[in-house]
C-alpha cells in the first residue's frame, strides 16, 4: 500500500475527493516544509521538480480538479525557481493549460509563497492563509477533502507523496512494494541531521534500520556513541540508543513509542544533555503557536517558563503541572501543534529521568 | 405535507442517553440546549458564529478526540456524552490555565454582577485564590495575577483607558473572539481584530491604536458580549489613581 507523509493511504484521500460533487475542486501541494530537522522536500523540489509537477497533474486528473497550487515555504527560493522552470517547460510541452495533450482536461498550476510560519504547514491553517486570513487551523471536521479551499473539495498532499506517484504508476505497485526490505513496502526520503558525519537527505528502502541509516550518514560524529534519536522531527518522541535497531517504517517506529512524523532523523551523541534540547523544542512550539485556542496559546508558554526556570536554577520541575499541561494540550487543542508540543520533553523524562530535576523514574505517565 | 417533509429531514442523536431530534445544520451545543443541557462556554454566544477556541464545550462523540460542541454539527445516530471525569479534568484545567493569567482583582464583577470566567472557576472547583478587591486585602498586591492549579502566573499586559466609554484590561482578555465578532458581524463597525501571535496575541483596534484613538463609535457591543473583565463600561474606579489624564499603561510591555 502506498503511504503518504503521515502514513495514511494516499488512495483513500484521492478517492474521497474524487467522489465529491461540488465544483470547482483544487489540488494543493503542501510544500511548507517547516518541521525542525526536515529538508527532504526542499531537495526533491530542487532536484526532481518534474516529479512534483507530474504528481500534481495526476492528482488533479484523478479527482477532477482544474487548478493546482504549490504552497511553498518562503525561504525556499531555489526550490521555487526550479518549480517555475519546470512549470514553464510543462506549459510549452502542452502538459498544462487548456486541453492537456489534446484531451478535454484543463489544468493550471500556480505557486503561492507562504507568508511564513510553521503553523501554516497545518493543512487548514494553510487554507486560511490561501484565503488571505490569519493562518490559524480550522476546527475539524469538516476535512479539506470535503470542505477545503474556498469551501470546495481540496486534495492536499505533501511534496514527497506527490513526487512518488508517477514512478508507482509507471512501474506498478509490485515494483513499489518490492522496493522495501524485509517485508516493508516502498522507499522513503529521510532528512538526517544532528551528530552525524554526513547530514543530508537519504532515500532508503523502508525496513532499513536507524543504525544502518546512521552508518550511511557516516556514523555518529566525533567517534562518539549514540545516545538518542528522534525518528520523525521535532515533534516525535526521543528514543534511546538501544532502539536503533528499529526498522524505519510507520508502524515499526510507532511500536517503539515514537513516530515517522516528517521523516527527519535527528541524531544525538553521547555527552549531550537532553533537557536543554527538549526545552529548545518546546520553546519552538511556543513561538510557533498561532494563539487561536486556549490550551496551546497558554500551555506552551507556561511549560516553556517552567522548563527554563528549572534549567536556570536547577530547581525541580513540578511534574504534576507538566503532566496536566500535557494532558490539556493533547486532549483539547485544535490541531497537531498543540497535541505534540510537550512530547519531546515527556519522552526525555521517560527515558532519562535523571536529566529532568523533579522527575523520578515512575513520574511520567 | 410540508411539515412531514421537515420531520423526515430531522437528525436524530442521543445526548447523555437522551434522544433528541434537530434540524440539519444544528450544532451539538444547540441540540444539548433543547434538552436543557447547558454546556459551559466562554467563546460562544448564540448570536455569533461559533469559533470553538475556548474548548470548554468539548464533548465525547465516540471518536478518539474530543470535539467542540459549539462548532460540531449534529450527525444522525451520534452518541454524545457531555460529562465524564475526562471532560471535567479538561474543563477545570482549561479554566485554571486562563486564571493563571487573570487579574485576581477584576473590574467587571462589581459593575455587572457577572464574570463568566470567575463563575466557571467556582462551578468547576478550580484551584485559584479567592477574589479580592482593592482595599479589602489591606495592601496592594504586588502582581495582579496569581498561580492557578500550580500553573505559574503571567502578568504585565496593558490597561487602555483612552476610550471615554470602555475600559480595556488586556490582562483580563482570554481571546474568546466575542468582541471581534460583536463589532464586525453584529454591529458591522469592524474596528476590533487580533494582532500578534501565540502567547502574544491580543485584541487590537483598527491598525493597533489605543481604543480612544480608533474609529470606535462607542456602541458598547464589545462590552456587552465580553465574558470577562477585559472590556467594561468605564467608571471613576477604573481610572488608575496616579493617572490624571487618560492613556495607555504598559503598552510597550506587549
Amino acid at each position: 500500500m502506498v503511504r503518504s507523509r503521515v502514513g495514511s493511504a494516499i488512495h483513500m484521500k484521492w478517492k474521497l475527493v474524487r467522489g465529491e460533487e461540488a465544483r470547482p475542486k483544487y489540488v494543493v501541494c503542501n510544500a511548507d516544509e517547516s518541521e525542525p530537522g526536515t529538508f527532504k522536500d526542499r531537495v526533491i523540489m530542487e532536484e526532481l521538480p518534474h516529479l512534483v509537477v507530474e504528481g500534481i497533474a495526476l492528482g488533479a486528473f484523478v479527482v477532477g480538479a482544474e487548478k493546482g497550487i504549490i504552497y511553498i515555504r518562503h525561504e525556499y527560493g531555489r526550490a521555487k525557481a526550479a518549480l517555475e522552470a519546470e512549470l514553464d517547460r510543462a506549459r510549452l510541452a502542452g502538459l498544462l493549460g487548456s486541453g492537456v495533450l489534446g484531451s478535454d482536461f484543463n489544468l493550471e498550476i500556480e505557486i503561492f509563497v507562504s507568508p511564513g510560519g510553521y503553523i501554516l504547514g497545518e493543512e487548514t491553517a494553510l487554507l486560511e492563509a490561501l484565503e488571505d486570513r490569519r493562518g490559524e487551523p480550522r476546527n475539524k471536521p469538516p476535512f479539506p477533502g470535503q470542505v477545503g479551499l474556498r469551501g470546495r473539495p481540496t486534495l492536499m498532499n505533501n511534496v514527497e507523496t506527490l513526487a512518488l506517484v508517477p514512478g508507482i504508476l509507471r512501474h506498478g505497485v509490485s515494483w513499489w512494494e518490492s522496493a522495501g526490505r524485509d517485508g516493508h513496502s516502498g522507499l522513503k526520503f529521510i532528512s538526517v541531521s544532528g551528530h552525524v558525519e554526513r547530514p543530508g537527505v537519504y532515500e532508503i528502502p523502508t525496513g532499513t534500520t536507524v543504525a544502518e541509516l546512521i552508518e550511511l550518514a557516516g556514523g555518529v560524529s566525533g567517534d562518539r556513541a549514540l545516545k538518542a534519536f528522534a525518528p520523525g522531527g521535532a515533534s516525535s518522541n526521543f528514543l534511546p540508543a538501544e532502539h536503533a535497531d528499529v526498522p524505519i517504517d510507520f508502524a515499526t517506529i510507532e511500536e517503539r513509542g515514537s513516530m515517522m512524523g516528517s521523516g527527519a532523523l535527528v541524531v544525538v551523541a553521547e555527552g549531550t544533555p537532553l533537557l536543554p534540547l527538549a526545552a529548545n523544542i518546546v520553546r519552538f512550539f511556543r513561538n510557533e503557536s498561532c494563539g487561536k485556542c486556549v490550551p496551546c496559546r497558554l500551555g506552551t508558554q507556561k511549560a516553556t517558563e517552567m522548563i527554563e526556570a528549572t534549567i536556570e536554577s536547577g530547581a525541580p520541575l513540578d511534574w504534576s503541572v507538566i503532566r496536566k499541561l500535557n494532558l490539556l494540550l493533547g486532549e483539547t487543542s485544535i490541531c497537531g501543534l498543540g497535541y505534540v508540543a510537550l512530547n519531546p520533553l515527556i519522552s526525555v523524562a521517560e527515558h532519562w529521568p535523571g536529566e529532568v530535576p523533579g522527575c523520578s523514574a515512575e513520574a511520567p505517565e | 405535507m410540508a411539515r412531514q417533509g421537515r420531520d423526515e429531514q430531522m437528525i436524530g442523536l442521543t445526548i447523555d442517553g437522551r434522544p433528541v431530534r434537530v434540524l440539519p445544520g444544528a450544532t451539538i451545543w444547540e441540540a444539548a440546549r433543547t434538552l436543557g443541557i447547558d454546556l459551559p462556554v466562554l467563546c460562544h454566544d448564540p448570536r455569533l458564529e461559533p469559533v470553538g477556541v475556548c474548548r470548554l464545550c468539548l464533548v465525547e462523540v465516540g471518536e478518539p478526540k474530543l470535539t467542540a460542541a459549539c462548532v460540531r454539527g449534529a450527525e444522525e445516530g451520534m452518541e454524545v456524552r457531555t460529562s465524564s471525569e475526562r471532560l471535567e479534568v479538561c474543563r477545570r484545567g482549561l479554566v485554571e490555565l486562563l486564571l493563571s493569567d487573570y487579574p485576581v482583582d477584576v473590574s467587571r464583577l462589581p459593575k455587572t454582577g457577572s464574570d463568566a470566567l470567575v463563575e466557571l472557576a467556582g462551578e468547576l472547583g478550580a484551584d485559584w485564590p479567592a477574589r479580592r478587591r482593592s482595599g479589602e486585602t489591606g495592601e496592594a498586591p504586588g502582581s495582579r495575577t496569581e498561580p492557578a492549579g500550580g500553573i505559574p502566573a503571567g502578568d504585565g499586559r496593558a490597561l487602555d483607558h483612552t476610550s471615554k466609554v470602555i475600559f480595556v484590561d488586556h490582562q483580563a482578555c482570554i481571546l474568546c473572539d466575542r468582541c471581534i465578532r460583536g463589532c464586525d458581524d453584529l454591529q458591522v463597525n469592524e474596528v476590533i481584530g487580533r494582532t500578534g501571535k501565540g502567547y502574544r496575541t491580543r485584541i487590537a483596534f483598527d491598525l493597533d491604536v489605543p481604543m480612544g484613538e480608533s474609529t470606535c463609535v462607542s456602541c458598547g457591543e464589545c462590552e456587552k458580549v465580553c465574558p470577562t473583565g477585559a472590556l467594561s463600561l468605564r467608571g471613576w474606579e477604573t481610572l488608575p489613581e496616579d493617572a490624571a489624564a487618560p492613556g495607555v499603561e504598559g503598552w510597550e510591555v506587549l
